[in-house]
């Protein structure tokens, strides 16, 4: 059993205070909103703050900072399970500075982890949109299907652009990890 | 030689009576549907009176967001609910009419008032709906009046023991105007 959510390279924990401050700056960025729809740019530490901690308050959700192991703040990750054991949506942030290095990937596999071994959710969610093709391909990366295209959903860099719903099952999870899963689904 | 076009329908607002009959319904024939419609978890649950007025005003607290009656005359006989609280380019709308009043052009009636609504009355590009797998003259309804399927959410229930899937369509704005049909 893994005793805390951490890997060989990141780890996952609670929010720190001294936290927010380059949170919010990732919120403010139009690279990493991570949203599928533009954002005021308006957030600052004490905005996001409360709002995390708003979020942190609903049972059965978490958002928690992701670190590399010599201590870096790299970005934040969250999940939220719609029925409780039943399915969770998944999204990550992290600064564009940190990208390509397989951090976020690290962090995502912790996650996924966490869901299918530990809460025994069936099935994991997670949306993006295709004004940035990178995203899908990360997530095809951790067993993601894409299942639905949103057509010209939304708006992102003054093109048109469709946002992307994906979802990796429990059995595909475990099959692709070479896991067994010894949990009786419904 | 008669016409077979159904009278015409009207939007109106709920009002007390008709949530009484919502509750009625809730609690009998339309259970799951209008759970969905409420976000009342989990679905087979009978809500009380008091639970249904307050998972409404919830809905209604929404921004750009309203559920209201679709009427035939004086008759109730089916909700709406559309919303633009994600994004009013891309709003969402869904409907019901009561069981006894279906495959009567009610609903392509309703389907086509709201279309017009999203697009010429709204800033709206695109609009989504959603039907469960399971309800295949829900699928094929929606089919007919120009919605084309978009993928399915795996999983996203339990019924009768099996997992379902809700399937969701959507029509552009050049799909719909394009149908050349207004209301």
């Amino acid at each position: 059993m893994r005793e805390t959510l951490r890997g060989n390279r990141v780890l996952l924990r609670p929010i720190k205070e001294d936290d927010y401050e380059y949170l919010a700056g990732l919120k403010n960025n139009m690279y990493t909103q991570a949203w599928n729809q533009r954002l005021p740019p308006n957030y600052t530490a004490e905005k996001i703050k409360k709002r995390f901690q708003e979020a942190n308050d609903k049972p059965n959700s978490a958002i928690l900072a992701v670190e590399t192991l010599d201590g870096a703040l790299i970005g934040n990750i969250n999940y939220s399970e719609g029925v409780p054991r039943f399915d969770a949506t998944l999204g990550i942030v992290t600064g564009k500075e940190h990208w390509g290095k397989g951090l976020a990937e690290e962090a995502q596999e912790l996650l996924l982890e966490f869901l299918f071994v530990e809460r025994g959710v069936q099935v994991v969610r997670l949306w993006t949109q295709t004004g940035f093709p990178w995203a899908a391909k990360a997530a095809e990366k951790l067993g993601f299907k894409l299942m639905i295209r949103f057509r010209e959903n939304t708006i992102i860099d003054g093109q048109v652009r469709d946002s992307l719903y994906m979802d990796i099952l429990r059995e595909e999870y475990f099959k692709s990890r070479n896991l067994k899963d010894n949990v009786l689904g419904p | 030689m008669t016409s077979k076009s159904p009278r015409r329908i009207a939007f109106r607002s709920l009002e007390d009576a008709d949530i009484a009959e919502l509750h009625r319904r809730q609690n009998t024939d339309c259970t799951e549907e209008l759970s969905e419609l409420l976000d009342n978890k989990p679905v087979w649950t009978p809500l009380t009176l008091g639970q249904v007025k307050e998972k409404i005003a919830e809905e209604q607290k929404k921004p750009c967001t309203a559920v209201f009656a679709i009427c035939h005359g004086e008759e109730f006989i089916g909700i709406v609910e559309w919303s633009g609280s994600w994004d009013t380019w891309a709003p969402y709308a869904w409907f019901m009419i009561w069981p006894e009043h279906r495959r009567l052009g009610y609903g392509t009636q309703a389907s086509k008032m709201l279309l017009d609504r999203s697009f010429l009355q709204n800033p709206g590009h695109v609009v989504s709906t959603v039907a469960t797998d399971w309800n295949m003259p829900a699928i094929q309804f929606l089919k007919s009046i120009g919605f084309k399927d978009s993928g399915r959410m795996r999983r996203a229930g339990l019924r009768e023991g099996r997992y379902f899937d809700i399937i969701f369509f959507d029509q552009l704005k050049s799909e719909h105007l394009g149908k050349g049909v207004r209301n």
